[in-house]
């Protein structure tokens, strides 16, 4: 069973040691305070990383499009608006940057299935605790989906979002990102389903 | 995540592989701090929200001209409407998939879950059909042959709205009228 509260819920744990509220730390942050915007960042770091690292297939271009996006954020606090969820605010800003990566490295996802030149497994990426072989498979299949519907499966089985939360971080209508996410895992069954046979 | 996506064995495989990859601890550790000493708030907030402020405005502009292109282009009806009490349409839809074993059909109406929409064949015809009770507006839908391949009807209208690409369009009239 996938636990029902995913990967990483970024707004526990770091946040609940410091005793301030998310709101909190970002009204400091704004403020120019480097420790609340230091645990902000802490707080989410991993979780960008690894989006950025699925979707880019390349930690140093991970790592630079992860950089930007709190960069950026940190320039756009002043319009971060307190009904809004952080870290839907912050991948909204996230996925932009892998959007904008993704243009900058040329690569698409069927060149990238038609020329063989599949990015390293996660051993030659520079991840620790790679994932087995097996995993492989899906790597390839997640690259081989468009680019939208990789988001909405990444973001939702990778980082566990409401599927309202996915459609206000990519800008796409609600419908459009659970029709997204369905044919995704048609897709991933059925390529799946082939390379075990 | 609903019960039948935590229970599915690609969204198992997907969270797990997802979750298994943590950043190099000394790579990330000066890659914050890298993020931490950028905190100038004034210039650096300023010149970053022109950016911000040239992107958004770039954005709206898009969205407003594809507003425009979706209403002007015109959609046509494909489907047998009677009027019911309420304020639903029910609607026929039907669709010809030579050499289908199964056909599912989902679109807006079931939040794009195929399973929740199986279709029935006609022995006689072979044409596949589904009886759905739907609100007037405009409605995307597709339709699952065979659990493997997503398929549109092309005698049927299309999308051609670039958020939808690839999927039939459906528009449902308060008064239930459609042209077939």
């Amino acid at each position: 069973m996938v636990p029902a509260d995913s990967v990483t819920n970024f707004a526990d744990g770091l946040f609940s040691v410091v005793g301030m509220t998310e709101s909190e730390l970002v009204a400091r942050a704004r403020a120019g305070d480097a420790d609340a915007w230091r645990t902000l960042v802490d707080g989410s770091y991993d979780a960008c990383w690894r989006y950025a690292l699925r979707v880019l297939r390349n930690a140093a271009d991970a790592e630079d499009a992860v950089q930007e996006t709190f960069l950026r954020a940190l320039g756009a606090l002043s319009r971060y608006r307190e009904q809004q969820q952080f870290r839907a605010w912050l991948f909204t800003i996230l996925v932009n940057q892998c959007r904008n990566a993704l243009v900058a490295q040329g690569r698409r996802a069927r060149r990238f299935v038609e020329t063989g030149d599949w990015p390293a497994d996660d051993a030659r990426l520079g991840v620790t605790n790679p994932t087995p072989l097996g995993d492989d498979g899906l790597a390839r299949a997640v690259s081989a989906l468009d680019e939208q519907s990789r988001e909405a499966v990444l973001l939702r089985f990778g980082e566990g979002m409401e599927y309202s939360e996915i459609a206000d971080v990519t800008g796409a209508s609600l419908s459009a990102v659970k029709m997204r996410v369905s044919r995704a895992l048609t897709r991933l069954r059925l390529t799946l389903g082939t390379e075990n046979r | 995540m609903s019960e039948d996506e935590q229970s599915d064995p690609i969204a198992q495989q997907l969270y797990r592989w997802y979750a298994h990859a943590e950043p190099e601890a000394r790579a990330r550790e000066v890659a914050v701090d890298r993020i931490v000493a950028e905190v100038h708030p004034g210039r650096a907030a300023r010149t970053r929200d022109r950016q911000e402020g040239r992107r958004i405005f770039g954005a709206g502009l898009a969205a407003a001209a594809l507003i425009l292109t979706v209403f002007g282009s015109g959609i046509l009806l494909r489907a047998r409407f009677q009027r019911s009490p309420s304020d639903l349409v029910t609607v026929e839809l039907q669709v010809t998939v030579p050499s289908a074993h199964r056909v599912d059909l989902a679109g807006d109406f079931n939040g794009w879950d195929a399973r929740k929409t199986p279709m029935t064949q006609d022995p006689a015809t072979g044409m596949w059909r589904a009886t759905l009770r739907l609100p007037p507006g405009r409605h995307a839908y597709s339709y699952l042959v065979d659990g493997t391949r997503w398929v549109v009807d092309a005698a049927a209208p299309q999308s051609s709205d670039a958020e939808f690409g690839g999927t039939n369009v459906l528009a449902v009239a308060q008064d239930g009228v459609g042209d077939e």
